[in-house]
């Protein structure tokens, strides 16, 4: 859900290019150059990867780009930490299993 | 080919800003390089007032005071490169920057690092699920993004960041189900306390969260209580139901860079962890590198805008050489704003560090 | 130890107020911060120059209520919300209380709402004189809320459906 009535920010929503994007198979919308992690954390997503060494399902935690918490793959890219990363139309955003693999599956 | 800048700033939080706020008073071809997508750190994301005096933007949101610092930079003299991350050191000048395009060598005259600091973890059972979140991260979807980052949520941490961002969660609509302190008291100040209070959420000190539970997501929390030596008391656990946990339990200096780099690191427990040597205007042992902000030691934004002024100071006036009087009197008004936002029992701690962080130079 | 440290809650002992504040007819400031902390805006915004911080900025603010004219810019001006006017005798049966109120909707004039203390526990109902917002207070609406006047000293927050 977006904050549309806030006390204290204005977002000016209606101002921004809303942007269709993939994750794992499935459409989703976000905003133009708001963080993938964001976006997806919109739309109820979040558990983005498995962690490698115990297979545990990983979140956001510092969304600033710091613990590599996020890293997904994008646009058949692994390892892109999604919290600093701006979303485009048409991106193909996929959950990660453990370190990823360049072949993009 | 690589490009030549006077003083390269590593961070577009309070500190690098304030950094370039002074030094553009006196020189140019000043760089800013940050990973993020917005300039301001996290400065940008503080939409309470700040405490202080006039001279430190006192009763001005954070946020706001983000716009008056990027509206005052020149466009002529101070550049900007957002989603770059600065990845190297050399000495004696020379930074490696990395954005979409590749690897970039960038040569500086003078370094400011005003790197931040990463939010600390805390061990309890399953503190990986999903919904686990740093308080930063509740602040950068909210206050950033304009996304509801919750439904109920449980803050662990009572110090001034817990009780704020709590305070902020309830304006975006979340619901607080408690804030747990493992100390026996408040850390933060009464006010931000008393805020939370009123609006009806219980602050439980000397309560601590044993773990987090759920189906690949945070469903619950079990609390319990400590003894006087943080021992848990067993038969006072008690569950809550809620979708995400929130650690405010303070932050870790990022100092990668500066060690890389070669300056003098110690660990300073006052101030958080390892942080950088630096003299009196924010000089580190390598001459020509400073370091400004949360990097140098956890304090308060305030305190990292001042030292970003100090080390821009400093930074401008080696390579420009100006008016020494002029210089001179910025930096006795630079100090005496420091010394008057460090009295009181608040700031004990962060001015013990930076006392022994000096000692250990000499 | 004091209680505040572990509860959140003022000690009132150590809040000032005027004497025979009950027989008061106008509104006045309480000023419910206690602590050492560099902040002195209550002092420097005041037009009547009624509130001071005197020496470090991390001294407790002390007011002299003889110059205060109840414009309210402290309570606006306060980054901790922790100033709040109040009138015992607002009418001739109620009292009234002013304070920041943060949160959106906003109540409506005219409109009843419930009475929260500062342990958030539900104590009656009051009703909205007025609501005031301004860039000087960086948006921080002021709310004027009218009770029971016993309920003066006790009212810091308001809900309503």
């Amino acid at each position: 859900m977006r904050l549309k009535d806030h006390p204290v920010l204005d977002f000016k929503f209606e101002e921004k290019k809303k942007v269709s994007f993939i994750f794992n198979g499935e459409t989703l919308y976000g905003y133009e150059g708001e963080p993938i992690a964001a976006a997806l954390h919109d739309n109820g997503v979040r558990v983005l990867r498995r962690s490698p060494k115990l297979n545990r399902d990983r979140g956001i935690f510092c969304a600033i780009g710091k613990c590599s918490s996020c890293l997904m793959n994008v646009n058949g890219i692994p390892n892109i930490k999604t919290c600093v990363e701006p979303l485009k139309e048409g991106d193909i955003v996929k959950y990660q299993d453990k370190k990823g693999n360049i072949r993009g599956d | 080919m690589s490009e030549e800048y006077n003083i390269v700033i590593v961070g577009a939080g309070p500190a690098g800003l304030a950094a370039a706020t002074t030094a553009s008073k006196y020189t140019n071809k000043i760089l800013i390089v940050d990973e993020n997508i917005k300039p301001g750190g996290q400065l940008s994301k503080q939409t309470h007032k700040f405490f202080g005096s006039k001279n430190h933007y006192a009763s001005v949101r954070g946020v706001n005071i983000c716009n008056i610092l990027l509206d005052g930079l020149s466009k002529e003299k101070v550049c900007f490169r957002p989603e770059t991350s600065a990845i190297g050191f050399y000495k004696p000048d020379t930074l490696i920057i990395q954005d979409k395009e590749g690897l970039h060598k960038i040569k500086g005259n003078k370094f400011i690092f005003a790197t931040g600091a990463i939010e600390n973890m805390v061990s309890f059972e399953n503190n990986d699920l999903p919904g686990v979140y740093g308080a930063g991260a509740m602040q950068t979807l909210m206050n950033l993004y304009g996304v509801k980052p919750a439904e109920k949520v449980l803050m662990l941490g009572a110090g001034n960041i817990g009780l704020i961002v709590s305070y902020q969660l309830m304006q975006a609509g979340v619901e607080i189900m408690g804030v747990v302190e493992a100390s026996p008291f408040i850390g933060g100040y009464h006010v931000h306390a008393a805020k939370l209070r009123r609006m009806g959420v219980p602050i439980l000190t000397s309560h601590t969260v044993k773990g987090v539970y759920g189906d690949g997501k945070v469903e619950k929390a079990i609390i319990h209580k400590l003894g006087g030596g943080f021992e848990p008391l067993h038969g006072t656990e008690k569950t809550i139901e809620i979708d995400t946990l929130c650690l405010a339990v303070g932050l870790t200096p990022s100092v990668e860079l500066l060690h890389q780099a070669g300056c003098n690191i110690k660990f300073i427990k006052e101030l958080s962890g390892y942080v950088s040597v630096h003299d009196d205007m924010m000089e580190t042992n390598i001459p020509g590198v400073f370091v400004a902000g949360d990097a140098s030691g956890v304090e308060e934004a305030s305190a990292a805008m001042l030292e970003g002024n100090m080390a821009g100071l400093k930074a401008a006036y080696d390579i420009e050489g100006f008016n020494r009087s002029v210089f001179l009197n910025e930096k006795e008004i630079v100090e005496f704003e420091l010394k008057s936002l460090r009295t009181g029992p608040f700031c004990e701690r962060a001015q013990a560090g930076k006392k022994r962080l000096m000692v250990e130079e000499r | 130890m004091i209680a505040y440290k572990t509860t959140g809650i003022v000690d009132m002992e150590l809040v000032s107020l005027p004497q025979d504040w009950e027989k008061q007819t106008r509104f006045f400031p309480v000023i419910e911060c206690i602590e050492k902390i560099p902040c002195n805006p209550c002092s420097f915004s005041c037009p009547k120059g009624a509130i001071s911080v005197i020496g470090d900025i991390t001294n407790i603010p002390q007011i002299d209520f003889e110059r205060c004219n109840g414009c309210s810019i402290c309570v606006g001006k306060c980054p901790g919300l922790a100033i709040f006017l109040v009138n015992p005798n607002f009418s001739e049966n109620k009292g009234a209380v002013i304070l920041p109120y943060e949160f959106r909707p906003l109540p409506e004039k005219g409109s009843i709402v419930r009475l929260y203390d500062r342990e958030g526990k539900e104590i009656g109902e009051g009703m909205i004189e007025a609501i005031r917002t301004s860039k000087a207070f960086e948006n921080t609406p002021l709310v004027t809320v009218s009770m029971e006047k016993d309920l003066v000293m006790c009212a810091r927050h308001i809900r309503f459906d």
